[in-house]
Order: structure tokens, then C-alpha cells, then sequence
């Protein structure tokens, strides 16, 4: 019998004269994410991709990965069948049965976008719904609230069979590549993988960078956030990692500046520094993870200190109101939390003042840098920056 | 490459390397089965056994083959514990987590557990652990040398005391960090368990041995085929076995006196850093392990930095790795438990090595220092 699995994507229905120019995109993506050597064939009609798999692929393993592409909204693994009502009551419903067991309830929905077929839906639901109660007995139909709907489509050339599983949700968004690129600061921490995970959700190509600073960060450290990039990259595909060795700037603010401002200028050289590797490698912005009021760096005025020195990209923090565990519901459900809680990264503390200034003065962060050589130090930390392309996790 | 993490594991000998490679290629068979290849293993095993029965000095029936320190320490506290006999069990705060998490356990089945504080200096005195047994004790759990600091706890005069006040209580030995280093002799001190690990001694790593004194009735708390009369159920790891029973016959005491000369070297140029302090450095002390505190420079930097040189210690012990801080500097109150550096010698170091790690590490304290 054949199978296909049927994506529906939202938001790119909505787009007018570009719509095609998306869905090509968003095939493009799916293409890449399932591999090609697993799909016989892709199609596209009707607002809707279908994926014929070949016989020999992992059709869960292939959900799984779409799960992952940004711009689909829906995924159902189909039977599928010709379009004749015996053949879909008997073998089609056969089918569908099979992974219904200890389901309580269903309904049965149909759609006929073929109007020549001569049973009418509310007929099929009724035929359909009697099949699946003839061959699981201790089932009950649910129109209002049903925990499993089983779906019955009859289309130009074929009838499709299938149910809604917790498989057939996906993320949502926008196809990535659809709108520019943008360099995520990856931390290693919770927040920045969402942040990065929330911005290419909307179709954004992304790029990430690191501060590491042996001996006080460990090569565990490091290796941590290159698996936290792996994670990610199993949503937005293949990208680059630039990690920037930072040691010799945070001694020099360390030696060289005020204790209190000690934060706000290391996170100043760092906005920087991103903004210059942005800029070699064409991003349009930067993302942080930063959320107003978390931390002494992350206040309404310490980001406007922060934000102050950036010279033309604009700066995307998805996470600026979002509370602490909603951060982290988003972590577990993208898959970096566990990863994220490693506890390497607490030597940075050495650079922590033990009082933070909470309400900077823009004009005295500026006093207390002015006692570094910021443009050497940036330019020496990116000079200095390693190259790490990050490929999603097998 | 300088390695003085020999606390955690130990590189391993080439003649294990050798024995490992040839029992693995060529006597892969199951010792239970009736057929000449499982003969054939069966007999390999008896005869590691006799050669680690030799080196722990009792009989090759009072040896039990176990994964390691670790599921020793379990089947041996497990085994023992007997509410029917006493509540009470008696232990020091300073074991490894194989113990202190076994103990844990046994206290939400309701046993008391008296965990005994070490001095400044990491020693526990004999008076300390006889003043805790009573007579409804039922087991006393204590480690022969502790893998932090190296300090050795008087196991060798525990039993006759026991004896007296609760004679029906076992005694167990975690000896993972003395056996093979310094004399341990259970039979002669009557020790009723002790654990003992072969990837400290230059053996691989997943093997170990349970000594169990003849007559002991201890409880099975794993379950299967009855391997090891029924202590350790299990197919018999046949070539780490043997392989630990080589290393075994590599044990060499006399070894530890230069071992000792190279702990006294890095002792004492370290302690003329400025601010160091030894963890440790009590009455008897293994020649094998070193604890020092830099004070200002904090143990992970201090650790990455000597790794970035391709000098290998520890922070702390590495079977605890995730989990923060020290539970034995915390119970001994060190002053500076935050810039602990572990040191663990081995056969394999030389007086060279303290060199060069002298010289490395003073130079990087100077930079690092806060």
C-alpha cells in the first residue's frame, strides 16, 4: 500500500503574488532537511506538499525532521487509496484502525474537493464512522471533543486516509531563507539558543557567535555550545560558528576599568565585536537573548548602554518580555535545556563585579572605556576568530 | 603529556595492554558454558582469581569479581545492612559517593547513619569511630585512603573494637585508593568486605574485586545466573579479569618511596606560592595523593590552564564531576576550598615531571592571580 505524508503551511498561503516563490523555498528546505535519496517524489497542489517516501525510509524518522521545518503547520502521515467507497472502507479504514487502538473516542471528517465522486462527505463520515466502529469495539464517536480525528480526503486523482497524531504538529513560522540573515551572541546559557531558535523561526538565516576565554571558560565550556549549536541546526540547517577568543580584552577592562562597569563595558566589546564578524559575513542584525530586568546587564538602561554602541545593525531580542520559565518551556521543547544546564561556564565569574551598577550612566561607561583601546581589542578579537561550521545533529 | 590524575584513573600498563589484547582475541568464551572454549575461560578466571586473592592476601574463595569501587561498595553496605541486627551504621562524611549514596538509600529504608568528621587536617582518629559504634550497630563503613586528600584512616584497629560492642556488626573497607599503593591487609585486620578496583592500579577500567571474609553471610542484591556463588550475577568479564590479575602482579610497594619523594618535591616548592595551603598533610598520609589550595586563583582556572599545557589534575574527585564543591574539604573546613588542586601520583611519574609541573604552575599562578 502507499504512503505519503501530507504538509500544510500557514502563514505562506497568505502571501499573495509571492506565494509561489515561498512554497519553492519551503520545498527546498523540506528537501533538504529529509534528504533526497528518502522522497520518490514532491509535489505540490492544492495548498498542500506531498511527500511520497521511498519504500525503504524511516516515514517516523522522516515526521521528525519536519517537525523541524520552519513554515509547516501540519503534518499527517496518509494511506493512500483509489477513489472508490469500497476500497476506502475496507483497506483505508484497515489502516487507519491500525494505530487506533485504546483510543476512546474519534469523529470522522471529510472533504471532497473532487465534487464528481458521488457519495457527499456527510455520507462518508457516516460510512467511514461505522467501518472503524465495526473493527474497534470499544471505541465511541465524539463529534465535540475527540481525542483522534480520523480524516478522509477525496482529491483529483486519489483518496487519502489518515489520522492527526501528536507527530502531525509543526512549528510554525516562516520558510528560513525567506528574509535575510542575522548573527545570534550564543552564550551557552538557556536564553540565546531560544532567542536564535524564535528569530529563524520567522525565516531567518542564521550565523552565531562565541566569546571564549581560556583558561577561564574550559574546552568542556566551548564544547558545549558548539552542541547547543548542533540543536539548534537541526531546525535552520547547516551554519557557521564564529568563536572569538576574548581572554586578553576582559584582562584588559578587568585592569584597566571601574569594578562596577566592568560588565557593561565587556558586553559593549562584545556587541562590537559581533557587529564587525556580522558585517564581513552580510547579517542584517544581531540577536541576544537578553529579557528586561533578568540581570544587572539586562535593565531598561543597561540596554540602552549596550545598545548605544552599535553602529547600523539593528539588535533583535526576542525574549525582551518574556519571564524566566517561559524562556525555559520554549528551551525543553526545542530540545537545548538539558544541554544548556551543564555547569561549566561559572569560572567567567571572575569577571563579575560583586556590584554591578543596576542604572548606568551612559557618559561614565563611556569615561571608563575610554581607559582601554577598544578599537585594538576588537580588532585583535576578531582577527583572531575560529571558523566552525555547524552541522545538525544525526 | 604529565598526568597526575592517577586518583581518577590510571593509564594502563603495557603488560595488562598485552594480556587485555590476547584474552580478548582468543578466549571470548562464556566460563558457564559445558564446552571446551568455556572450560577454557573458566579456567583463566580461577587463575586471576588466586592472583588477585595473592595481592589482597587472603584465598582465592574470599574474592569476588565486581564492575569496579563502585558496585563493590554497593553489593558489600546493601549486603551487610540488617535492620534485624541494628539500626545503626556508622560511617565517616568524607567516603566516596558510591558509599555516601548508598548510605543515603539506606536511610530512607530507615536505618541511622552517623557520618564521622575528619580533623583540619583530613585524619580520622580510632577513638572517633569507637566512640560511635553501640551496640545495636549493624555495619561500619569506612575507606582505608581517601581519594581527596590521601589521608589514611585507621581501618587496620576497627574490628577488635567492634568486636566488643556489637560482635554481630560487619565491617567493610572502600580500599580503592590504598590497594596496590600502601599494605592492605584485610585478613590479618579482620575486615569482613572490602572493594578494590583494578583501573587504579594500571588495569582496565569496569572491574574490580569484592573481598569477602570466609563465613560472612552476605545478602545477593543482584539477581540473574548466579555467577560469583551468587554475590554478583553476570556473564564473568573474562579478559578484564584477567587483565586485572596481571596488574595485579605488578603491585610493587617499594615503588611508593620514590613516589614519595615526588609528593615532597611538588609539596614543598608549591607551599612557597604565595597563599597556598596544603588540604591535608596529617600524621599518615598516601605518598600518592597531593591537595593543595592556591587561594587566589580558583580550581577550574587553574585546572584549565595546566591543561592547556598538557599537565592533567584534578579539581576535586573526577567521579563526582557535575556536582559543585568538595563534601570532604567542606567536612575537614578547609580555609580555601575553592582553589583546591588534587595531585595523584603514580609508578609512571618522575622527578623530571614535578620539575617541569613546579615551574608551569608557579608561572601561570602569577599570571592568573587575582
Amino acid at each position: 500500500m502507499k504512503e505519503v505524508i501530507l504538509v500544510k503551511y500557514g502563514e505562506i498561503i497568505l502571501k499573495g503574488l509571492n506565494r509561489s516563490k515561498f512554497e519553492d523555498l519551503l520545498i527546498r528546505n523540506i528537501k533538504k532537511a529529509v534528504g533526497k535519496q528518502n522522497l520518490l517524489s514532491v509535489k505540490k497542489a492544492q495548498a498542500i506538499i506531498y511527500l511520497e517516501p521511498q519504500p525503504t525510509a524511516d516515514v517516523d524518522a522522516i515526521m521528525e525532521k519536519l517537525q523541524k521545518v520552519f513554515g509547516i503547520v501540519n503534518i499527517s502521515r496518509a494511506g493512500v487509496f483509489s477513489k472508490d467507497m469500497d476500497e476506502i472502507l475496507t483497506k483505508g479504514a484497515d489502516y487507519v484502525t491500525e494505530n487506533m487502538y485504546g483510543v476512546a473516542t474519534f469523529k470522522v471528517e471529510a472533504k471532497r474537493s473532487d465534487k464528481k465522486f458521488p457519495f457527499k462527505s456527510p455520507e462518508i463520515c457516516r460510512e467511514m464512522g461505522g467501518a472503524i466502529l465495526s473493527r474497534l469495539h470499544k471505541i465511541k464517536v465524539d463529534v465535540i471533543n475527540p481525542e483522534i480525528t480520523v480524516r478522509v480526503e477525496i482529491r483529483d486523482s486519489e483518496a487519502y486516509v489518515y489520522a492527526d497524531s501528536e507527530k502531525s504538529i509543526g512549528c510554525g513560522g516562516m520558510p528560513i531563507g525567506s528574509s535575510g540573515k542575522a548573527t545570534v551572541l550564543l552564550s551557552g546559557g538557556i536564553d540565546s539558543p531560544v532567542a536564535a531558535w524564535m528569530i529563524a523561526k520567522r525565516g531567518v538565516e542564521i550565523d552565531a557567535v562565541h566569546f571564549f576565554s581560556p583558561p577561564y571558560t574550559s574546552e568542556r565550556a566551548k564544547e558545549k555550545v558548539i552542541e547547543l549549536a548542533r540543536i539548534v541546526a537541526g531546525y535552520t540547517g547547516r551554519y557557521n560558528l564564529y568563536i572569538v577568543p576574548f581572554t586578553e580584552q576582559q584582562l584588559a577592562i578587568r585592569d584597566n576599568c571601574p569594578e562596577e562597569h566592568l560588565t557593561l563595558i565587556m558586553r559593549r566589546l562584545m556587541m562590537m565585536t559581533a557587529e564587525r564578524i556580522a558585517l564581513k559575513n552580510r547579517s542584517l542584525a544581531l540577536i541576544t537573548g537578553e529579557s528586561l530586568g533578568q540581570v544587572a546587564s539586562q535593565t531598561i538602561h543597561a540596554l540602552g548602554v549596550t545598545n548605544e554602541c552599535m553602529e547600523t545593525l539593528p539588535v533583535f531580542r526576542p525574549l525582551i518580555g518574556m519571564d524566566k520559565n517561559e524562556i525555559v518551556d520554549i528551551a525543553r521543547k526545542i530540545g537545548t535545556f538539558e544541554t544548556s544546564i551543564l555547569p561549566y561556564e561559572d569560572c567567567c565569574t571572575v569577571f563579575t563585579p560583586k556590584h554591578p551598577t543596576t542604572k548606568p550612566v551612559l557618559e561614565k561607561i563611556m569615561e571608563s572605556q575610554a581607559k582601554i583601546d577598544t578599537e585594538a581589542l576588537i580588532n585583535k578579537a576578531v582577527e583572531e576568530t575560529e571558523w566552525v561550521l555547524i552541522e545538525p545533529q544525526e | 603529556m604529565i598526568y597526575l590524575d592517577n586518583s581518577a584513573t590510571t593509564p594502563l600498563a603495557p603488560e595488562v595492554i598485552e594480556a587485555f589484547t590476547s584474552y580478548m582475541n582468543t578466549s571470548f568464551g562464556n566460563p558457564s558454558s559445558r564446552h571446551a572454549l568455556g572450560l577454557e575461560a573458566s579456567k583463566i578466571v580461577s587463575s586471576a582469581r588466586a592472583k588477585v586473592a595473592k595481592a589482597i592476601g587472603c584465598g582465592a574463595d574470599e574474592v569476588y569479581f565486581t564492575s569496579g569501587g563502585t558496585e563493590g561498595d554497593n553489593i558489600a553496605i546493601l549486603g551487610a545492612a540488617n535492620i534485624k541486627k541494628g539500626k545503626r551504621i556508622v560511617t565517616t562524611a568524607v567516603e566516596h559517593h558510591a558509599v555516601l549514596n548508598t548510605m543515603k538509600h539506606l536511610e530512607s529504608l530507615g536505618f541511622d547513619v552517623v557520618y564521622i568528621k575528619p580533623d583540619k587536617n583530613g585524619q580520622i582518629k580510632l577513638g572517633q569511630i569507637a566512640d560511635s559504634i553501640t551496640p545495636d550497630t549493624c555495619l561500619v563503613s569506612v575507606m582505608h585512603v581517601n581519594n581527596e586528600t590521601g589521608a589514611i584512616f585507621p581501618v587496620d584497629k576497627i574490628k577488635p573494637i567492634l568486636s566488643k560492642i556489637a560482635p554481630r556488626a560487619l565491617l567493610h573497607v572502600d580500599a580503592v585508593q590504598s590497594f596496590g599503593h600502601i599494605p592492605f591487609k584485610p585478613a590479618q585486620w579482620g575486615i569482613d568486605l572490602a572493594s578494590v578496583s583494578s583501573h587504579k592500579i594500571h588495569g582496565p577500567k569496569g572491574i574490580g574485586a569484592l573481598y569477602v571474609r570466609k563465613g560472612v553471610a552476605l545478602k545477593p542484591t543482584v539477581f540473574g545466573g548466579g555467577q560469583e556463588k551468587n554475590i554478583r550475577s553476570g556473564t564473568e568479564n573474562v579478559g578484564a579479569i584477567a587483565s586485572f590479575a596481571v596488574a595485579t602482579e605488578l603491585i610493587n610497594f617499594e615503588e611508593a618511596a620514590k613516589v614519595q619523594k615526588i609528593k615532597d618535591k611538588l609539596l614543598n616548592a608549591l607551599l612557597t606560592v604565595d597563599g597556598a595551603v596544603q588540604n591535608g598533610g596529617g600524621e599518615n598520609e598516601s605518598p600518592y595523593i597531593l591537595n593543595i589550595s592556591f587561594g587566589k586563583v580558583r580550581s577550574e582556572i587553574m585546572l584549565n590552564a595546566l591543561s592547556n599545557e598538557g599537565i592533567y589534575v584534578s579539581s576535586g574527585s573526577a567521579c563526582a564531576s557535575g556536582t559543585r564543591g568538595s563534601h570532604v574539604l567542606e567536612a575537614m573546613e578547609a580555609p580555601l576550598p575553592d582553589s583546591a588542586i588534587r595531585f595523584s601520583l603514580s609508578r609512571y611519574n618522575t622527578l623530571e615531571e614535578a620539575d617541569i609541573v613546579i615551574d608551569k604552575l608557579i608561572e601561570i599562578e602569577k599570571g592568573l592571580r587575582r
